[in-house]
């Protein structure tokens, strides 16, 4: 079936089966490689933002992607936003390794963007990325710390403006 | 894609009429909810075996209504287990909850939707366990005569003798209503993973009211993933019967009686099933008689 | 560098493995159905060259055309115009197998002993004096997809092939393609994939899909990615143990052996025996010692790296032993160590004689940050019952030194190297096929630049040939040389400053470790302690970890935020690789300290090693001996309890 979605700021029509999962899209179709498909095991390595939320892009299929925008670790690298968790994982000393370096920062920005400071709230989203490469309090430091320069880098644009 | 794999298609209804002219169309449609649970299948993609008709439940507005008066709370059955917490969580029952917060992340929670985890097929979810203590009514729609039908009814009514919830052929949950409880004690334990270790894994949910030394309507289900769920009301009368604080031997007993109901249920239950089950039941025990010997605050004051 | 891949992904052919469902059986047919000229299926007759991939002087068939010596190998590749086309396409293809009537015998090496000392308790005059302990120490056998997707791309681009692939051994992949697909070395362009490998994974397998993917690539003329799931193997371990005591307590003499399961193939086994025995020699002064390290193989998967390649279990082993012996006195096992272990340790043929301070004060530190004897005490009384708490406790206690690299002996035969030349053009060429880490190039880079092109960075380039051929500067794991390679660099660049203004130029330095003696075949790289809490709660008999206590001292300390990280990730991963169930209240204190100077080399070895022997000590503690024997499992421990 015809698909028409934006990602990564690309208008694209896409040709797809109707129920290929986005994850596979992504890698397959789209060629961003850092996207993990791990057929049900639940690895939490695929996450992306839809509509500006996080999701399991392996739980969403192609035909629920019409009319919606994805947007990627691979954009969102380019972005503002991602300055202020980079910032964050230097001030805590704590970065996430390259497996899972782009979903649980999608998860991390999801976090921010929606300003959850509670550790239990913060550590259960992050439950989902099975890599076992952080401790949950330098995780819970990266979003309080990145909120708090969000916040400042919100107030700062608003002085200006 | 060239390769003999076809793409299903689609259905997408906006509203019950239009659901109900496809589904005489298409009667053996598959549903698709939240797809939480099909996509996560090993096996979801690629793949043959899959029905081409699909029909999309996310699309009929009706299916994402929620009401609430002061007796209950009524859900269609493609809101989403978020959206559930986002509104009901002061006054939903906190065995309910405690359930959907156990599930985890919000990037699950977001997508699962209350129908689909009451009907996925092949493997049963912690939440009609949930559902059945609260002794909660689903609308049930179907197809009888070429027409479609709906009925309200007890979920204990369709839960069958292998603890597995049957839906008329091409059934459909479409509202679920769960009544306010004023139950004091209410519990859900959920060890292992559903998902993923479907073997290992036990819920329990439990509801009852603690008065003085004695429960009061006791409610309880035991779920195993791959087998299906206990609920029985024998086993809400032995319940009944007991008098708290239990001593060691008492516990024990209850323990056996509880298992000699499993056991004839279920033949396979694993060591690991039957020791977490313990596990979880010791603690309710445990939190039940420390709550019976602390005198209220009403009466200590 | 050329250019990465820039073609289009609808032009390309896409490849899947066939798997074998079982070891120890012949391929009597491949039944396929008949398929399209967009298909193309690659059994091992297929390969156009040698379809082996040789690990120093053991071979294994890259896609097997007869025997399945093992689950999970590779028996044919195929290829399509798309995934779902070969995923699908794979599954109508039958593989018939019938079993072996003689499996074919791999000649392995002879166990490897070491010994000092004659003195035979048994047979001592005062043999009254002295008890003897025994212990076991098991690490089954692991083989299990993990759940990472990679692919692996060829294509051709003019005379050039080109291979795309995460890999930690770039001249493996190289040479892997040339011996399969016939193409000259020079031509064989690869462009490495970011990658962190927790499990050894890109190390061996990369290399066999590369040499897949390029005869496709050769044989279609069109690009070809194949994709494959990354595999968690290490090798099953069993270390016995058997140690005399004296009335104190204090061993006098001891037997240790380790049997190794490496699986279907062998993966440099002389090596292998050589760092387990470099970690199986306890740090305790004996009369007599004797180990043995013996190697052998099974039906199942191949093991690889697991960032140690036997030195960080055989660690485990010991340290799990020296916990054992403590029980034997009044004193915890953190105070035993401390009464047990001199000042200084023995000189031995495996690593040199060294001051045992550092290695005491980080023991120390862990000691009194976990509150160990304390813990250690209280959860001895709770043994083996829930009690009223519902759980139930054990703390685990482990440290010791590491090593650096690969063995001396290894080294010195497997012709690892590397070369810095001065050009007429007044720039630094460095010959390494090491080239995949960027932080670590751009560091070299500024040291060569200050010494020989001051301020000019850009001068130093880097490249994987010498002298018109490719140089292997050896794995990205455990080399000696990229171990010690940032010293040699320095030391090379400092005498071309000087031969640069006295010679012809071009002038170039070849440094390889068959100039460099050493005195043991490795070098002590740091030393550490950590501790490890365990609980395991009764509703659900999860072997939770709550908490880690870690201290280290290294020779150097290069970055001390990346060194940190890796290391709580190695201790992280590790408990979690062998069953250790993490949760959100789990804590981790880690302090590192730098003893002076000298080359940083494999922190993670240490680490992973102390992780799995304050694990299995901690289970013991918890549990008893069922629990210990790893990996790990709630159904492992329930059935202790049920007993």
């Amino acid at each position: 079936m015809k698909i028409d979605c934006t990602i990564d700021g690309k208008t694209l029509t896409l040709s797809l089966n109707s129920n290929k999962p986005l994850s596979l899209i992504l890698r397959e179709n789209i060629g961003i490689d850092n996207i993990n498909h791990c057929t049900g095991k639940m690895c939490g390595l695929c996450t992306v933002l839809l509509d500006g939320k996080a999701v399991l892009s392996c739980l969403v299929p192609a035909f629920e992607l019409n009319g919606k925008e994805v947007i990627t670790f691979d954009s969102f690298q380019r972005t503002r936003a991602m300055k202020d968790i980079e910032k964050a994982y230097e001030m805590v000393g704590a970065f996430p390794c390259t497996d899972c370096y782009s979903s649980r920062t999608m998860i991390f920005e999801s976090l921010v963007n929606e300003g959850i400071t509670d550790k239990a709230e913060i550590l259960k989203q992050l439950s989902l990325v099975r890599c076992h490469c952080m401790v949950p309090d330098d995780e819970v430091e990266i979003v309080h710390k990145a909120i708090d320069l969000r916040r400042k880098r919100n107030v700062r644009r608003s002085q200006f403006s | 894609m060239f390769a003999a794999l076809s793409s299903p298609n689609i259905h997408t209804p906006r509203n019950m009429q239009e659901y109900s002219s496809i589904i005489l169309h298409y009667p053996s449609s598959s549903f698709w909810a939240g797809g939480t649970y099909i996509m996560s299948r090993p096996d979801a993609y690629p793949s043959n075996s899959l029905n081409q008709e699909i029909i999309y439940l996310g699309g009929i507005e009706e299916l994402h209504r929620f009401q609430r008066n002061d007796r209950f709370a009524e859900f269609g059955s493609m809101v989403t287990l978020d959206e559930i917490i986002s509104t009901g969580k002061t006054v939903l029952p906190k065995v309910l909850i405690d359930n959907i917060e156990n599930i985890g992340s919000r990037l699950i929670t977001r997508r699962a939707t209350i129908g689909g985890a009451l009907a996925s097929k092949d493997v049963i979810t912690s939440f009609p366990g949930t559902l059945i203590v609260l002794d909660a009514n689903v609308e049930v729609k179907f197809i009888k005569k070429k027409r479609l039908h709906s009925k309200w009814m007890q979920l204990t009514r369709l839960l069958d003798r292998n603890g597995h919830l049957v839906l008329p052929a091409q059934g459909m949950i479409s509202r679920v209503r769960i009544a306010f409880t004023d139950k004091n004690y209410q519990n859900f334990s959920s060890v292992g993973s559903f998902m993923t270790k479907g073997d290992d894994a036990v819920a329990v949910a439990f509801a009852t009211t603690l008065n003085q030394d004695l429960l009061l309507n006791p409610t309880i289900a035991f779920t195993y993933p791959k087998l299906g769920i206990l609920y029985s009301r024998d086993v809400d009368n032995v319940l009944s019967s007991l008098r708290f604080p239990l001593d060691d031997k008492e516990y024990k007993s209850l323990e056996m009686i509880l298992f000699t109901f499993i056991d004839s249920t279920f033949q396979n239950i694993s060591e690991l099933q039957r020791a977490r089950t313990k596990g979880i039941l010791r603690n309710i025990i445990d939190d039940l008689n420390e709550k019976a010997l602390t005198v209220p605050q009403s009466e200590g004051s | 560098m050329a250019d990465r891949k820039n073609f289009s992904r609808y032009n390309m052919r896409c490849g899947v493995l066939l798997h074998a469902k079982e070891g120890g059986v012949k391929i009597t047919n491949i039944d396929a159905p008949e398929l399209d000229p967009r298909f193309m299926l690659l059994t091992g007759s297929d390969m156009p060259g040698d379809n082996t991939l040789t690990l120093f002087s053991n071979t294994r068939p890259i896609i097997t055309d007869s025997i399945i010596s093992y689950p999970r190998q590779a028996v044919a590749a195929l290829f399509a115009p798309d995934y779902e086309s070969a995923l699908l396409m794979a599954d109508e293809i039958k593989i018939e197998t019938e079993p072996l009537e003689e499996e074919p015998q791999q000649s392995l090496p002879y166990p490897l002993e070491y010994m000092w000392g004659d003195f035979n308790p048994e047979e001592d005059e005062e043999a009254g004096k002295y008890r003897k302990v025994e212990t076991e120490f098991t690490l089954g056998h692991k083989a299990q997809p993990e759940r990472r997707l990679y692919t692996v791309t060829a294509w051709i681009d003019g005379a050039s092939l080109h291979i795309e692939a995460p890999t930690e051994w770039i001249e493996l992949v190289r040479s892997t393609v040339q011996k399969v697909t016939g193409y000259p070395k020079r031509n064989i362009i690869i462009h490495t994939i970011p990658y962190i490998s927790k499990n050894g994974e890109f190390l061996i397998d990369p290399a066999a899909l590369a040499a897949i993917a390029a005869t496709s690539a050769l044989r279609t003329g069109l690009p070809s990615e194949i994709r494959e799931e990354t595999m968690n193997a290490h090798p099953g371990i069993v270390v016995k143990r058997e140690t005399w005591i004296d009335e104190e307590g204090k061993p006098v003499s001891e037997k240790a052996t380790m049997t190794v399961n490496q699986g279907a193939f062998l993966v440099i086994p002389e090596e292998y025996q050589r760092q387990a025995m470099a970690g199986l020699i306890p740090p305790y002064s004996l009369k007599s010692f004797h180990g043995s390290v013996a190697i052998e193989t099974s039906n199942e998967y191949p093991a690889a790296f697991t960032t140690s390649f036997g030195f960080s279990e055989a660690l485990a082993a010991t340290e799990y032993h020296i916990s054992r012996l403590a029980e034997k006195t009044e004193l915890t096992p953190y105070l035993f160590r401390d009464s047990i272990e001199k000042d200084k340790r023995k000189f031995t043929d495996y690593l040199p004689s060294f001051d045992l301070a550092d290695q005491k004060r980080t023991a120390e530190a862990v000691a009194i940050k976990s509150s160990y004897n304390r813990k250690w005490v209280a959860n001895t009384f709770q043994h083996k019952s829930f009690g009223f708490l519902g759980y139930i406790k054990g703390i685990g206690f482990a440290s010791g030194t590491g090593i650096a690299g690969f063995s001396t002996t290894f080294s010195k035969s497997s012709g690892f190297a590397g070369a810095i030349t001065y050009t007429q053009k007044h720039s630094v060429v460095v010959s390494t096929s090491a080239d995949n880490h960027p932080g670590t190039m751009k560091r070299w880079k500024k040291n060569i630049s200050d010494r020989l092109a001051p301020g000019n960075p850009d001068k130093v380039t880097f490249t994987p040939i010498f002298n018109n051929e490719t140089i292997d500067t050896g794995p990205d794991v455990l080399s000696r040389i990229v171990a010690s390679f940032s010293s040699q660099l320095e030391n090379a660049s400092k005498k071309l400053a000087v031969l640069k203004d006295e010679e012809q130029l071009p002038v170039s330095i070849r440094f390889d470790a068959e100039n460099t003696s050493f005195p043991c075949e490795f070098e002590s790289s740091g030393c550490g302690a950590v501790a490890l809490e365990v609980m395991i709660r009764q509703c659900d008999m999860k072997p939770v970890v709550t908490a880690i206590w870690a201290s280290f001292s290294f020779p150097a300390i290069l970055d001390e935020t990346s060194l940190k990280n890796s290391l709580k990730r190695t201790l992280m991963t590790t408990v979690h690789e062998f069953g250790g169930v993490i949760e959100d209240d789990f804590s981790l204190y880690l302090e590192i300290s730098a003893s002076g100077s000298g080359t940083l080399s494999s922190p993670q070895e240490l680490a992973r090693g102390l992780a799995i022997g304050a694990l299995a000590d901690a289970l013991m503690q918890a549990g008893g001996k069922t629990a210990a024997s790893m990996p790990v499992s709630s159904t492992k421990i329930e059935e202790i309890f049920h007993e």
